[in-house]
């Protein structure tokens, strides 16, 4: 577009010049006056050419560096954005990775199985407390023998007290015999320290059964009442814990999905998005063209001139508008629909043979 | 296995999007920045498709396509041109050197590997 806006100026303004020229070297003058009017003439003519060649040789250069330039630049920083969106989406994938993963490792079966085992240490525990709950059985069943133990020392005593007044009887009796009841009398002392001996026995039996029986009773009531405690307190933490661990997984699975899903979503934009930078290409190849038509005009307006003073050659239009037409492969950037706006992008077309 | 592409193209921005989008798909890929680039990546080893531009310096597109049909192991591997070449005269010059398929830019990231898709070696 701007190649042929610069194209039709300088075309005008050079027509312009030179009709203006002709039509003055039309009209004939013998007069002097007329043939120094037509030299002043040829030199503002010719101080006009200089002109535009100085354009030509300061002003399209600089023209053209600019837009080489800018398109370096263009094409640099398009280089650099799309290794960026590179980068992005390999991180992108990692994520992806790692959140499926965390997916597969936190689903209903890792739950279930670590339920499966917590049950299990449940089932060890009911055992162990069963077992403790056989030992105090067992220890109530002692509770019977020591009520025995008791008896039986009652009946110690009271054997120690019969005999004990047997051996008082024996010794009147005794006493009543006179020399011949001397034996007897001995023998009614042994029996005597016998019965003492036995009476202590059976004293100290009873305490001592008292002391194991009550032994026996404060632990048999402490251990009854821990066995209840431990029961029901470890079916309450095994619970507890349970259902903390469910709700830790079901959180920690729905995080991770919704991660997964919105990675794969931003990844799916950036590939969308990406697809205008494939229209970096049509910018690059239009910028070229211009690039290459300003450093062309100069040469075209040099051979315009080729012939002058004797002739002015017209820029062919027609040939530069159609070796421009060739150049440009895309239909939208023809020089043909240079008027016409930018339009939809038409969808891709693939074409297989 | 991953199967391997071969993306043939001078602009360094156009070989990265294709890339972003052929990797994301899972395959592996290889980059050259022209069709003699190319060749010498060629080499013996296995490449599934080829992807390339038409306009190129050193080596371009049709040339590229001519010569790798040359190449033992590498007759009938199948190659796409994307381009945004639109000349009816240069989509033929690319079907008698051998291409596949003839990709005006352009193109979804779906519809690449559509294409793709379909072309591809097993």
């Amino acid at each position: 577009m701007i190649t042929q806006l610069l194209l039709l100026i300088l075309t005008a303004i050079i027509f312009y010049g030179v009709g203006w020229c002709c039509a003055t070297r039309k009209k004939p003058t013998v007069h002097s006056e007329s043939l120094q009017h037509d030299t002043d003439m040829m030199l503002a003519i010719e101080s006009y050419l200089s002109g535009i060649e100085a354009f030509n040789r300061q002003v399209t250069p600089v023209w053209a560096a600019q837009i080489e330039s800018s398109r370096t630049l263009m094409d640099t920083a398009l280089t650099e954005l799309t290794q960026r969106f590179d980068g992005i989406v390999g991180n992108l994938d990692r994520l992806l990775i790692s959140s499926h993963v965390v997916r597969t490792k936190s689903d209903d079966s890792v739950f279930e199985s670590s339920r499966d085992k917590l049950g299990e240490v449940a089932t060890s525990l009911d055992k162990a407390l069963q077992a403790k709950q056989h030992m105090l059985d067992e220890i109530h069943g002692l509770a019977g023998f020591i009520a025995e133990m008791k008896i039986m020392a009652t009946q110690v005593a009271r054997i120690a007290d019969q005999t004990n007044l047997l051996a008082l009887n024996i010794a009147i009796e005794t006493a009543k015999a006179g020399d011949s009841g001397l034996d007897f009398a001995l023998i009614a002392d042994e029996v005597r320290k016998l019965s003492t001996l036995s009476g202590n026995t059976g004293k100290n039996i009873t305490a001592k059964v008292e002391q194991i029986s009550s032994a026996i009773s404060s632990t048999f009531t402490a251990v009854e009442q821990n066995v209840a405690i431990d029961l029901a307190e470890s079916h309450q933490k095994i619970q507890q814990v349970l259902n903390e661990l469910g709700g830790v997984f079901f959180e920690l699975k729905n995080s991770s999905d919704q991660l997964g899903n919105l990675t794969q979503g931003i990844k799916t934009e950036i590939a969308e998005s990406l697809v205008q930078f494939q229209f970096h290409e049509r910018i690059n190849q239009t910028l070229s063209h211009i690039y290459d038509s300003i450093n062309w005009l100069p040469n075209c307006l040099a051979q315009c001139q080729n012939d002058w003073p004797h002739e002015f050659n017209l820029i062919d239009i027609d040939s530069m508008l159609s070796d421009l037409q060739n150049r440009y492969a895309v239909q939208e950037l023809h020089p043909k629909y240079r008027t016409e706006p930018y339009s939809q992008i038409q969808p891709s077309k693939i074409s297989f043979y | 296995m991953s199967k391997t592409i071969l993306i043939i193209d001078d602009s360094a921005s156009t070989r990265q999007v294709a890339g972003i989008t052929l990797k994301s798909a899972g395959y592996d890929v290889i980059e050259a920045v022209d069709g003699k680039d190319a060749l010498s990546k060629l080499d013996g080893q296995k490449i599934h498709l080829i992807i390339s531009d038409v306009n190129m310096p050193i080596m371009d597109g049709i040339s590229f396509v001519k010569e790798a049909r040359k190449l033992d192991g590498y007759k009938f591997t199948p190659i796409v041109m994307l381009t945004s070449e639109l000349l009816e005269r240069k989509k033929q010059e690319g079907q008698a050197a051998g291409a596949k398929a003839w990709v005006i830019k352009p193109i979804q990231p779906a519809q690449m590997l559509a294409a793709i898709n379909k072309l591809i070696l097993p």
